[in-house]
């Protein structure tokens, strides 16, 4: 009689069960995958190791009342969340449900995703949410929307703390938008997923413009124009590689030593091509992922803001197994000026970085900040002051390789000596200057310049001159604000050593609630 | 630009030096121990020398020395700067001396105030000092820039004058960088004295203050006045502000930019204060970017500084436009976000009027973890406006009736709504509003709670730090 009322009890466990395995209809999942979408719990069987997740309160239901909604309470409330591993290595995530209510946020839904939240926090382990809903569930009114708060505390608490990560998998308007705004990394998948304040509506309706769904708030420009997307992908399977392969390079908490890897690049690797990679004149450009590439243990790099601010091109990457971030300026964007957005995306990817102790390592080749008026009114003074602010303020090891120029304001900011950077290495090829030589001739020499008579040849032969005498790597090797001057060959073997050496470093921030960062 | 000011000066010998630092070097920098207003601070003027107040390796070891001396004593670090930049004539040893300058500063930055008047030039990367700091005060007269006029010429061949790059008024009205302007050095240092009076010596007090001649229990008539009855009328919340905080007590920080986000330091019942709050009077109050920034920054900055917070809130939402969405707007707006809901000082929400959707979530709403939340008889607290919500709940039902029909029943149904939901009621009941209060009680019921509120304490798990966004 026992089993009989036991198999009974499993038998009704089992439907409640298969109601929250399937709790939108056929109809709803087919048209999620027309449009070439996974479902909710298909995006988390991808992300996660096979076999791994394990799902909480899949039984919960919303206790909302009014509009109808009593009578339509599907087990989950639209949201699956639980905990699983990666590599191993466990996570928490959450991944919003399109085919339920539209996967629109509910009260209950949001309890889901805080107790997810709380979890992830409390054990250490990294966030990743997979976002595909309507926004706030108007039925349930002013409680729905007050949810996002609770939401929003627990992202900014747990900021720098675990790793936090985004994926937008659908759309993701209004008050949505801000949870995935505020954590460390943001993915989109072109044509399926789509953020915004405003919709397309509002904007005809209050501007007059026309404007698409996917030009307003698509992958492209979120990854080109407004800089909210870091990594961008063609589809979903892709994306969700991505994030797998972006958690690799992230301690699972603020505690934990970055991840190391059993390397397979010989670490004093010489790099004999990087002796040629310099055009013959400093203002002709060249691609600097290639130096990265490199460097970098089999040429693994894996790119942050990719299409967005290239003049900057920041990453992860590893050095003879140790997962670092690196930065550089990109000669061949803009000349690898230092400009308003790049300035604002180093500034984050270092914070990025020191918040969860991932040594940093730059390559300085920087011409200055952008002029303009522009760049002036837009704030330049502001936000350049964030990248140096996030230099300044950064314990982590600290890495740096002057290949080529390293001109005034810009340099000081690029991790100098002067802002705390542990180790600067220059290449023979570096110029140190307080500006571009032609323009400290220009300003010291006006005079002279003005009365030659042949102004154009005397300027040549001054700014020679001065970069004998002034703008090459030895002034500043003097005075020790460049450590040691190295071949390019070994730039591999010295980043290796390096970081090996400062793998110990330990760095005190001042007691403080929190600094006041420009904003 | 118009600057409101309240003057809270106890002394008529505004800055008194008291012990040298550095004297002797002979360069253009100068430091001194001195007092502000009677307040003991940290003193620096970089100005004149060989080079124009350029900074090189001399000036740089003063400054740092000086600033590396305040934060040890933790007092406010005050500068006056008139400066070319980078000493050209000292290479990379001037570039090393600022980022050395820069990196002490950095230390300082939410350890003790940082604050600026510039005077004259303040260009080249040591410009960049001005945005590191707390506050920037600037005369009509000085200018700041990154790169000069002859580069901009050189590089877009346009060929435009200082002012015009960097002068007070623009950075005043379109980049935020000064929190006040001021007429003359004096007046400047006037301002710094203002604006440090609002501040503790270091992050580790709580702001001066105490006194109060103006009876907290004062009903605030003038305020309950002021507001429209119709929805969609424009008022100057500047005024709901100055009738609620002690009289006079109110100093607008970065008052011409923005200005659809008021901010500024006050006094309640004697205590101090930070208010931040939406402004009908400009674009309707709607929250665009340059709006989240500024209140960002000086949420973060009343919260370093253990200022208690008090947001006034009447926004119909954030700004739409695919200008605004391509620059940003999710990002920035997430800033102002994070500031509020990393700020552990007391908070104090009053909604006046309109709070809708996600702009009334981020406007310091409880979910975000205010204190306490009073809401006017006025206030629309909901999801989203009538329109809006009765398309998304009844389009269906609407498309399927005929047009003369259709206009009728959506109006009613658009009435229905406003009278069931826009209100304080529905967030009341929830307790997202604490209260519901006669807008004349306002100042009494906010000056009971923040007085109750002033010893909070609370802690935000120990890390290296957030990772805001940027």
């Amino acid at each position: 009689m026992g089993e009989t009322w036991m198999r009974d009890r499993l038998d009704d466990l089992a439907r409640r069960r298969s109601g929250a395995l399937h709790p939108g209809t056929p109809q709803a999942v087919e048209r999620q995958h027309a449009k070439g979408k996974l479902t909710a719990r298909e995006r988390i069987d991808h992300l996660l190791d096979p076999a791994s997740f394990c799902e909480l309160d899949m039984l919960a239901r919303h206790r909302a009342s009014g509009m109808g909604l009593e009578h339509n309470r599907p087990y989950t409330d639209g949201v699956v969340t639980g905990y699983g591993t990666v590599d191993g290595r466990q996570v928490c995530v959450f991944s919003q449900d399109f085919t339920v209510f539209g996967g629109a946020l509910g009260e209950v839904f949001a309890e889901k995703i805080q107790k997810c939240m709380d979890l992830a926090a409390a054990t250490g382990v990294p966030m990743v949410g997979i976002n595909d809903g309507a926004g706030a569930r108007i039925q349930e009114g002013v409680a729905a929307l007050a949810s996002y708060g609770g939401i929003f505390r627990r992202n900014i608490a747990s900021s720098g703390v675990v790793p936090q990560i985004s994926v937008i998998m659908g759309p993701c308007a209004g008050g949505a938008v801000y949870s995935p705004a505020m954590t460390d990394f943001v993915f989109m998948v072109r044509e399926t997923s789509h953020m915004f304040i405003t919709g397309p509506d509002v904007v005809k309706t209050v501007t007059g413009e026309d404007v698409t769904l996917e030009q307003l708030g698509g992958a492209l420009s979120h990854s080109s124009k407004s800089g909210v997307a870091h990594f961008v992908t063609d589809d979903e399977r892709e994306c969700l590689d991505a994030v797998r392969r972006l958690l690799a390079f992230l301690p699972s908490n603020h505690l934990e030593a970055p991840p190391w890897r059993a390397p397979t690049d010989e670490p004093a690797r010489v790099c004999p091509e990087l002796v040629s990679l310099l055009p013959a004149t400093v203002d002709q450009p060249y691609d600097v992922t290639k130096l990265i590439a490199s460097v970098v243990d089999d040429g693994d790099f894996l790119e942050y803001h990719r299409h967005w601010a290239m003049n900057l091109v920041c990453g992860f990457g590893w050095v003879d197994g140790r997962a670092v971030g690196i930065l550089a300026n990109q000669p061949h964007v803009l000349a690898g000026v230092l400009d308003i957005d790049s300035a604002e995306k180093g500034a984050r990817f270092v914070r990025t970085c020191d918040a969860f102790g991932i040594p940093i390592v730059t390559f300085v080749d920087v011409p200055g900040f952008m002029p303009g008026t522009d760049q002036e009114s837009g704030g330049i003074i502001r936000h350049g002051a964030k990248l140096l602010f996030a230099f300044c303020e950064a314990t982590v090891p600290r890495v740096q390789v002057i290949t080529r120029r390293a001109y005034g304001g810009a340099s000081v900011v690029m991790n100098s000596k002067a802002i705390g950077c542990d180790l600067v290495y220059a290449w023979p090829s570096a110029e140190l200057a307080v500006m571009d030589p032609a323009g400290v001739v220009d300003f010291l020499h006006r005079e002279e310049l003005d009365e030659a008579d042949d102004p154009a040849a005397r300027r040549a032969e001054l700014v020679d001159e001065y970069r004998a005498g002034q703008a090459n790597p030895y002034v500043a090797a003097e005075r020790g604000y460049v450590d040691e001057v190295i071949d390019p060959a070994d730039t591999r073997a010295v980043l290796a050593r390096s970081l090996a050496f400062l793998a110990g470093k330990q760095a005190e921030p001042p007691r403080r609630k929190h600094a006041n960062v420009p904003v | 630009v118009p600057v409101c000011r309240a003057r809270f000066r106890m002394t008529f010998d505004l800055l008194t030096p008291t012990a040298s630092i550095g004297a002797g070097r002979g360069g253009a920098a100068d430091a001194t121990m001195a007092e502000l207003d009677g307040r003991p601070i940290g003193f620096f003027r970089l100005e004149g020398g060989k080079h124009r107040g350029a900074l090189g390796p001399s000036e740089g070891e003063v400054i740092e020395r000086m600033v590396g001396l305040a934060l040890d004593a933790g007092v406010p670090i005050v500068g006056v700067v008139s400066s070319s930049g980078a000493d050209l004539h000292e290479g990379v040893a001037s570039l090393h001396a600022w980022g050395r300058v820069a990196k002490r500063l950095g230390e300082a930055s939410g350890v003790v105030p940082v604050v600026l008047a510039v005077v004259g030039p303040c260009v080249s990367g040591p410009s960049l000092l001005a945005g590191m700091a707390d506050h920037v005060v600037m005369t009509h007269d000085a200018f700041a820039f990154v790169t000069g006029p002859r580069a901009v010429e050189a590089f877009t061949g346009r060929s435009v004058d200082a002012a015009a790059l960097g002068g007070a008024s623009l950075h005043a009205s379109r980049t935020g960088v000064p929190s006040l302007l001021a007429d003359d050095e004096e007046d400047a240092l006037g301002g710094v004295a203002d604006l440090l009076s609002y501040l503790p010596a270091n992050g580790m007090e709580t702001p001066p203050g105490g006194w109060c001649d103006d009876p907290p229990d004062r009903r605030s008539s003038a305020a309950a006045t002021v507001v429209p009855t119709t929805p969609t009328a424009v008022y100057d919340m500047r005024t709901v502000i100055g009738d609620v905080v002690d009289d006079g007590s109110f100093l607008e920080v970065r008052a011409g930019y923005a200005p659809n986000m008021v901010t500024g330091y006050a006094r309640l019942g004697g205590l101090v204060i930070g208010v931040v709050a939406n402004q009908p009077f400009h674009r309707a109050g709607t929250i665009d970017i340059e709006a989240s920034r500024k209140a960002a920054r000086f949420v973060q900055s009343c919260d370093s500084f253990n200022v208690p917070l008090l947001t006034f809130v009447d926004t119909p939402g954030f700004e739409p436009g695919r200008d605004l969405e391509w620059r940003g707007m999710i990002r920035h707006g997430a800033e102002l976000v994070f500031a509020y809901g990393e700020a552990t000082v007391p908070r104090l929400c009053l909604v006046v009027r309109k709070a809708y959707g996600g702009a009334y979530i981020v406007m310091d709403s409880r979910g975000l973890g205010n204190d306490f939340c009073a809401a006017w008889p006025t206030a629309e607290i909901a999801v989203m406006g009538a329109k809006g919500a009765v398309q998304i709940l009844f389009g269906k039902r609407l498309a399927g009736i005929d047009a003369a029909d259709r206009v009728r029943e959506a109006a009613a149904l658009e009435a229905d709504y406003v009278a069931q939901y826009c209100t304080p009621y529905v967030a009341h009941e929830r307790g997202f509003v604490d209260e519901v209060i006669d807008p004349a009680d306002t100042r009494r019921v906010l000056a009971g709670a923040l007085r109750f509120l002033v010893n909070k304490r609370e802690h935000l798990p120990v890390r290296r730090h957030s990772n805001t966004p940027l």
